[in-house]
């Protein structure tokens, strides 16, 4: 087979909408000779795989506070934090040369260059002495296809475990659940690894390999721009991909209170509330029925549901039972 | 006419994966190329695309189901 014709892209936004609206845009682009190394990297994000319900990853509400955004990818595997500490890696080629092998040598051969002995684990992870730096995933269109994968060089591990956990709600997934890694940041390791000097191994790594790239593309937030990217990203920011997307599902919530115990069963379909189960021991029943009624159709968000709750036209005695409901959505 | 759509054969090899997001419903006209559902893998995320313009008459999987290659995904009905 003739040589590839190697291209190296990089990203100085740190949005993650835009980065990924990027990588999707070169996966469509690609041509069938081509290999593209795409670097890149999202200030304080948590993105989620392709088929993952981001309620049961990650904690919503936590990240709304702490200002962290949510990001939905279009390959599959389990939930990751980045951040400016992480770098991401995407290679994005024509689908015959597509070689998982290979690229992951890529990355291996950039890392040990340090002069670590770090490992591919078999299950799509990056290991140093036992201990996960890279996560990787796939995804596989109809005529290209692209690996990407994160390094972790001097990310927030604290941030990162802190985000990655779940609410209180029990949430049963029809989707892909995360496998919890141990990390490791490689700066821990050898203290001469930074940002920098990982793109710069990475990128004489892919050239090593697959020749010398022909071009050199930088995206700025600018490529926001450019229309094709525009789409892409307005995708890749909406609540319908973000959390309409997730696999159909179901939450629980169950409290006593002083009127009696409730269990709230819901399932959800595109991220709205499709069935209600209500069961309660308490002697005033007349509630359970208004209840279901009321959150039918309303988005599995906390200021949809409180304001359907709200909005409810209630009597004195379910005064007290409605507002305790709010309170388990609070 | 009816045609089944089937899981032929995944990414890499991969023999098993399961049913992700599903994009359809049963009713739902589909356009050729348009995606129909994932099937995840360890191997990685595949789109399932249709390959004719039709009518969707049924599903022999839901969300989160298991599947391996030669299992009947979908029924479309051809468009004439």
């Amino acid at each position: 087979m003739k040589k590839p014709n190697s291209k190296f892209v990089k990203s100085t936004s740190f949005n993650p909408w835009l980065n990924l609206a990027i990588e999707e845009y070169l996966v469509e682009h690609v041509k069938a000779n081509e290999v593209i190394l795409y670097l890149w990297q999202n200030m304080d994000t948590v993105v989620i795989g392709s088929n993952q319900n981001p309620w049961k990853e990650c904690n919503i509400e936590k990240m709304q506070k702490n200002g962290i955004k949510l990001a939905r990818r279009l390959s599959g595997g389990g939930a990751v934090f980045h951040d400016a500490g992480n770098l991401n890696f995407t290679f994005v080629t024509g689908k015959d040369l597509y070689d998982q092998e290979k690229q992951l040598r890529v990355i291996l051969d950039a890392v040990n260059s340090f002069g670590l002995n770090a490992e591919f684990s078999g299950r799509n992870d990056i290991l140093i002495n036992g201990r996960k730096f890279s996560g990787n995933a796939y995804y596989f269109g109809d005529d290209s296809s692209y690996h990407h994968g994160t390094l972790l060089v001097d990310a927030d591990i604290a941030k990162l475990s802190e985000n990655l956990n779940p609410s209180k709600q029990k949430i049963v997934s029809k989707g892909i659940d995360s496998v919890k890694s141990r990390v490791v940041n490689l700066k821990a390791i050898d203290d001469s690894i930074n940002i920098k000097s990982m793109k710069t191994s990475v990128f004489k790594s892919f050239q090593e390999t697959y020749g010398n790239v022909s071009a050199y593309t930088e995206y700025t937030d600018a490529a926001i721009k450019d229309e094709e990217i525009r789409v892409l990203y307005e995708k890749y920011s909406s609540w319908e991909w973000l959390y309409a997307e997730s696999p159909s599902f179901d939450a629980y919530y169950d409290n006593r209170f002083n009127w009696g115990e409730l269990q709230i069963g819901l399932n959800f379909v595109d991220g709205c509330i499709k069935n209600v189960k209500v069961y309660t021991d308490s002697m005033n029943t007349s509630f359970v029925d208004k209840l279901a009624d009321i959150l039918t159709g309303v988005k599995f968000q906390k200021k949809e549901m409180l304001k359907a709750i709200r909005s409810a036209t209630i009597n004195c005695e379910e005064k007290q039972i409605f507002a305790d409901v709010a309170s388990l959505f609070e | 006419m009816t045609t089944k759509v089937m899981l032929d054969k995944m990414e890499k090899n991969a023999k098993t994966g399961r049913v992700g997001k599903i994009a359809k419903a049963v009713g739902d006209t589909v356009k050729r190329g348009e995606k129909l559902l994932q099937v995840e893998s360890a191997k990685g995320n595949t789109i399932i695309k249709s390959k004719i313009n039709g009518t969707i008459t049924a599903f022999s999987v839901t969300e989160g189901a298991r599947v391996k290659v030669g299992d009947e995904l979908l029924e479309i009905e051809k468009a004439e």
